[in-house]
């Protein structure tokens, strides 16, 4: 009878007091390096939790410039760059090319069409609208183009709008928009072109060009949620163009980026990757892969030991290592990073 | 009264039953057999069945007459008293049958009463069930198809919750989430067709749809019934594919303080006990019993566990009160769950934390049974009921330097699902002289779901029921039962809802089920009301969902043959499963990228199953084989095929080792790959798949001190099943993977359980 006393409370102390083992705490790893050349610099950016925003960096000065993702809805290009329109990615902008060079005969926007995205690489030739002048009638307009501009921020009729490219004239850009289904002529607009800015910024809303980014000496790096274009998709397909958010580079001033290394951190890389990696032009050569959506955490995690290299156009190098995707509560959408540049 | 009882039925066969030939078919072919099967009568016997060790009457013996001057043969079942009575020429060879008890043979000579004694033969008495029946009955004597899964077999598999005793049950197949736990999915249905009731309660609780049956701890029930088939006459919606009724054990068999403890160790992390206390006096009864289940976690990656670490309490107070014609019963049951969700830890050089969660799961339910007898014909059983379900999300942001935890607040402030059921069930049973038994009865139920991810306006849904059984024996070979359920609900139209069940015995030893029932399942208030936008999801509710109805067929035969030592049986059994107004997840708006539920389409389901057992004293086998299938319309219409197979095997094996009394039991099952189509907007079909795997449960156990210590060791998933390769999507708002989980590894259990 003892022993069986015995079981019981051995049996019974032992069920009732497992508990989950205490944690261990973790020591800081150093941010590595040989203590030559600049100290690296850890920042972060607040695009908001639902990536409302678009955050314009400077790896020179450390400047940030936060703006709303529904300031504008296309962007053209300067004259250097051949008059390119852009779709605003931050809003998920996508647009269809009718055939007709009417602008008042295009009402409709039918639920089969398939509506297209700027690729995120900002080549003009993967965009929609794009070099337009190439596709420019006898008096060089483009075809009409109906824009989605996304159900982020706009429903019903606001939602969807039609844009034709008229001209240049005077190194003005001439355009007109309207509604998709309004069947009366709107006004002409003509943008000029910023001498500052790559990109002259146009919202629906407005007759006049927006402001948007900062002069271009001032940011190199832009944090913006764009389409991801994964080919390999049916072109009708939800997962063809994914929304993600990412980095896309300032590719318009000359910056270039590539992934240098992804089993090492900024601190410990082996430099002579930076002679090895040949740097590239697309806008999303770091794009938004340095995070990953893991379904067994779910959550965001931050792929470890992946540094990318970045080279200004005025010859400057940077390392770039991405650190956290949450702000303090948890929410997502604050990339912290650290960059370092190198001698 | 036999023959009147033919003559009036032989007047209703002119009329089609509920429009179905088969049906028809079968009650003609039934009323022609019983017909030639009856016997003139002579000379009446009034027989009384009584058990010889302890003297108490015998009900649902098998009782078969055999005239030795006409031949001529009738049997019977005895009643609740161990009664029955013929009418036979005379001299006759009476032949007696029960499970449990050795087979009897004596030849009467003269009329009136005689009673008989039958011996214990060491086999296991046939389990009585009590889901969707006026009064407890052997399972092989209702017309409906009931398996139960009893203590012993619970304990002989060391089961602590209903995920772990369904892992090699045939017909029901176990998904994982490891946020949400283990669902399941029963002929070929998922789990929010299956109704879980405990003591004919439902469970409520349904996160996305699914119950957690790993929440559903074991150690104080007694048995799980498993009804196949949809019963909406009796329980209403939300049971196309069938019931699971968990009965708790609420008798005390002590007249003084009797108590036990039980106590249960895996090698993956569970450490699990519980006690239980009871005592009887007079007409009263009260058993009171408190448990912990706690699981450290398995398959630790750094901080995070695949299989999350999980800590419950539960504890329940059940009281009875027994009188010659009244029994009330009041029980009610706490459980309490804190499962721990560690995050993947973010180190860098400037800091180190983790995103950790803490779900915790409160279930209260509260029930109160009264069941009355108001004249020898006539009963009354009630139920009333109350259920509450919690669950909270705690997200907290753990610095792993100081190891100090934040709550975070904002988005990922705590968030609260509850869930609120107040539910009322009686039933009249009326039995009329030998062949008729008439059910009326009524159910109410108020059910409330409060969620931030449902519409705040959304309302709550009331259901008003009424429903009518009858169960006829036109003969001894043959019982109908034919139900129908009409439903008024405050939020949609419920459909009227029939059933008919048929059971004919060509001998003592076999007979044929039948059985059409008609089922739906209520739109959840998640399906109607859900509001899930936010940038990565834009899911909306549809509060214009209709139900989704089905129709059921099944035809089982049973064929069971016992001698003084040992019982066989054999079964095999056909179902189909045709729901309509199927309700999915689907792209109303493509350029939104926004889902809702919509009613769209049609499922059907199939299966043939063959099982075979043999029990003997020193053991018992139980081998058996399923093909279930699944087809849709719109799988065809887009070049599949008609129908996607899948096979599963079980076999189960208990035996008594001579050698020191051990028992070594094995649970077996093989569940084949299963494939399900998915058809794409532009009507293409791409096929995904869940590989097969098997099961393997091996377990020894041996019983000191008079039975009342029994220690067992064993091990669980022997296969070592994890993770199954797979390719399924898992919904609208997530991705697809390259596998799921199934299991956690093989484990070795001890198990110690103590009766004092």
């Amino acid at each position: 009878m003892i022993r069986l006393a015995h079981l019981f409370i051995t049996v019974l102390t032992l069920g009732l007091t497992a508990c989950w083992p205490a944690e261990e705490p973790i020591t800081l790893p150093s941010l590595g390096g040989d203590g030559t050349g600049p100290s690296p610099v850890i920042a972060s950016v607040e695009m908001g939790s639902a990536y409302d925003y678009r955050i314009y960096v400077s790896l020179t000065t450390g400047a940030q410039y936060r703006v709303h993702n529904n300031l504008f809805d296309i962007a053209i290009g300067t004259a250097e760059l051949g008059y390119p329109v852009y779709m605003n990615e931050g809003k998920l902008v996508r647009g269809y090319r009718t055939n007709s060079y009417t602008f008042e005969q295009v009402y409709a926007t039918p639920n089969t069409l398939i509506w297209t995205p700027d690729a995120p690489s900002q080549n003009p030739d993967s965009t929609l609208v794009g070099n337009w002048q190439l596709l420019a009638d006898t008096e060089g307009k483009s075809p009409v183009y109906l824009i989605d501009r996304g159900s982020l921020y706009h429903t019903g009729s606001s939602r969807y709008y039609k844009l034709q490219l008229l001209g240049i004239t005077d190194g003005l850009v001439r355009l007109r928009y309207a509604p998709a289904a309004q069947t009366t002529l709107p006004e002409e607009m003509q943008v000029p072109l910023s001498s500052t800015h790559a990109l002259t910024y146009v919202s629906f809303e407005s007759t006049s060009p927006v402001a948007v980014a900062p002069p271009d000496d001032d940011w190199d790096l832009l944090f913006t949620r764009h389409f991801q274009v994964y080919l390999d998709q049916p072109l009708d397909s939800p997962t063809r163009n994914y929304s993600v958010t990412g980095i896309l580079g300032h590719r318009f001033k000359g910056v270039q980026a590539a992934l240098l290394t992804n089993a090492a951190d900024l601190g410990t890389m082996d430099k002579a990757l930076w002679e090895q990696v040949p740097p590239q032009s697309a806008a999303n050569a770091i794009g938004f892969d340095w995070k990953v959506f893991s379904f067994d955490a779910n959550n965001y995690l931050i792929r470890p030991h992946r540094v990318y290299g970045v080279w200004l156009p005025d010859g400057k190098r940077f390392g770039l290592q991405f650190l956290d995707f949450f702000d303090e509560q948890g929410q997502k959408g604050t990339p912290t990073f650290v960059y370092q540049q190198i001698p | 009264m036999r023959n009147r009882a033919h003559s009036s039925y032989a007047g209703t066969r002119r009329h089609p039953v509920c429009g179905f030939p088969g049906v028809g078919f079968l009650l003609l072919c039934s009323l022609w057999l019983a017909w030639t099967g009856s016997a003139s009568a002579q000379d009446s016997l009034r027989i009384r069945i009584l058990a010889e060790d302890h003297g108490d009457p015998l009900a649902f013996a098998s009782v078969r007459a055999t005239s030795l001057v006409t031949g001529q043969a009738q049997w019977q079942y005895t009643d609740s008293l161990g009664s029955c009575q013929f009418r036979v020429q005379l001299p006759a060879l009476l032949e007696v049958q029960l499970m449990g008890y050795s087979p009897l043979r004596d030849t009467l000579h003269t009329a009136g009463s005689h009673t008989l004694k039958l011996v214990g033969s060491g086999l296991q008495t046939e389990a009585l069930v009590v889901t969707a029946q006026s009064s407890p009955v052997p399972a092989s004597l209702t017309p409906l198809n009931i398996r139960v899964l009893d203590e012993a077999r619970i304990r002989a598999q060391a089961a602590p919750n209903l995920s772990a005793l369904l892992s090699n049950e045939l017909n029901i197949r176990l998904q994982q989430d490891m946020a949400l736990g283990t669902s399941l999915s029963l002929q070929g249905l998922n789990g929010q067709n299956v109704k879980i009731l405990v003591d004919g309660v439902p469970l409520v609780g349904r996160m996305n749809g699914q119950l957690d049956l790993t929440q559903i701890n074991l150690a104080d029930i007694e048995r799980v019934e498993i009804v196949e088939g949809p019963m909406a006459v009796n329980y209403g919606a939300d049971a196309l594919g069938g019931v699971i009724n968990l009965i708790s054990k609420r008798n005390a068999k002590e007249t003084r303080v009797s108590g036990g403890f039980n106590a249960l160790y895996e090698s993956i992390g569970t450490y699990n006990a519980d006690a239980w206390a009871t005592r009887r006096w007079g007409r009263h009864q009260l058993r009171l019993s408190l448990g912990r289940n706690f699981f450290d976690g398995w398959n630790e990656q750094g901080r995070t566990h695949q299989w999350k670490p999980r800590e419950q309490w539960m504890g329940s107070a059940s009281y009875v009160y027994t009188a010659s014609k009244t029994r009330l019963s009041f029980r009610s049951s706490l459980f309490d769950e804190t499962l721990l969700s560690r995050g993947a830890p973010v180190v860098s050089p400037i800091q180190a934390y983790a995103f950790d969660e803490r779900f915790r799961t409160q279930r209260q339910q509260y029930d109160l049974q009264w069941q009355q007898t108001i004249s020898k014909r006539t009963s009354w059983d009630m139920l009333a009921a109350a259920s509450l379900f919690n669950r909270n999300r705690y997200r907290y942001r753990t610095n792993l330097v100081n190891l100090e935890s934040r709550l975070l607040d904002g988005i990922n402030a705590p968030d609260t699902n509850r869930f609120q059921l107040g539910m009322s069930r009686g039933t009249l049973t009326y039995r009329l002289p030998e062949a008729w038994e008439v059910s009326l009865g009524y159910e109410f139920t108020m059910e409330r779901t409060i969620g931030d991810r449902i519409a705040q306006d959304a309302p709550g849904q009331e259901e008003y029921a009424a429903y009518a059984i009858v169960q006829w024996k036109p003969s001894s070979r043959l019982q109908l039962r034919p139900g129908i359920r009409y439903t008024y609900h405050t939020q949609y139209d419920a459909p009227l809802m029939p059933s008919f069940n048929a059971a004919y015995r060509f001998s003592p030893k076999a007979q044929l089920k039948a059985a059409w029932a008609m089922g739906f399942r209520a739109p959840s208030l998640r399906e109607r009301f859900l509001y899930f936008v936010d940038i990565n999801h834009n899911i909306q509710g549809n509060p214009d969902l209709l139900a989704e109805t089905s129709h059921n067929y099944q035809l089982a035969f049973q064929y069971k043959h016992m001698t003084q030592k040992s019982a066989y049986e054999v079964e095999t059994g056909l179902f189909f499963n045709d729901v309509s107004n199927l309700i999915t997840l689907a792209v109303v708006d493509m350029p939104a990228a926004l889902y809702s539920y919509r009613n769209i389409g049609r499922l059907q389901t199939a299966g043939f199953r063959v099982q075979s057992k043999a029990i003997r004293p020193r053991y018992s086998l139980q081998v058996g084989g399923l093909l279930t299938a699944q087809g849709a319309p719109d799988w065809r219409s887009a070049g599949g095929d008609a129908f996607y197979w899948s096979p599963e095997l079980q076999a189960n094996f208990q035996v008594k080792l001579p050698w020191q009394s051990l028992k070594l039991a094995l649970f077996s099952k093989y569940t084949g790959r299963l494939l399900t189509p998915m058809v794409g907007e532009n009507n293409e079909l791409t096929l995904q798949f869940i590989e097969d795997f098997m099961t393997v449960d091996v377990t020894l156990s041996r019983s000191f001190w008079k039975e009342r210590l029994t220690l067992l060791a064993g091990g669980r998933n022997l296969a070592d099943v994890r993770n199954l390769r797979a390719n399924m999507s898992t919904g609208a708002h997530s991705g697809g993977g390259g596998s799921i989980p199934q299991a956690a590894g093989r484990m070795f259990i001890a198990q110690l359980n103590l009766t004092l």
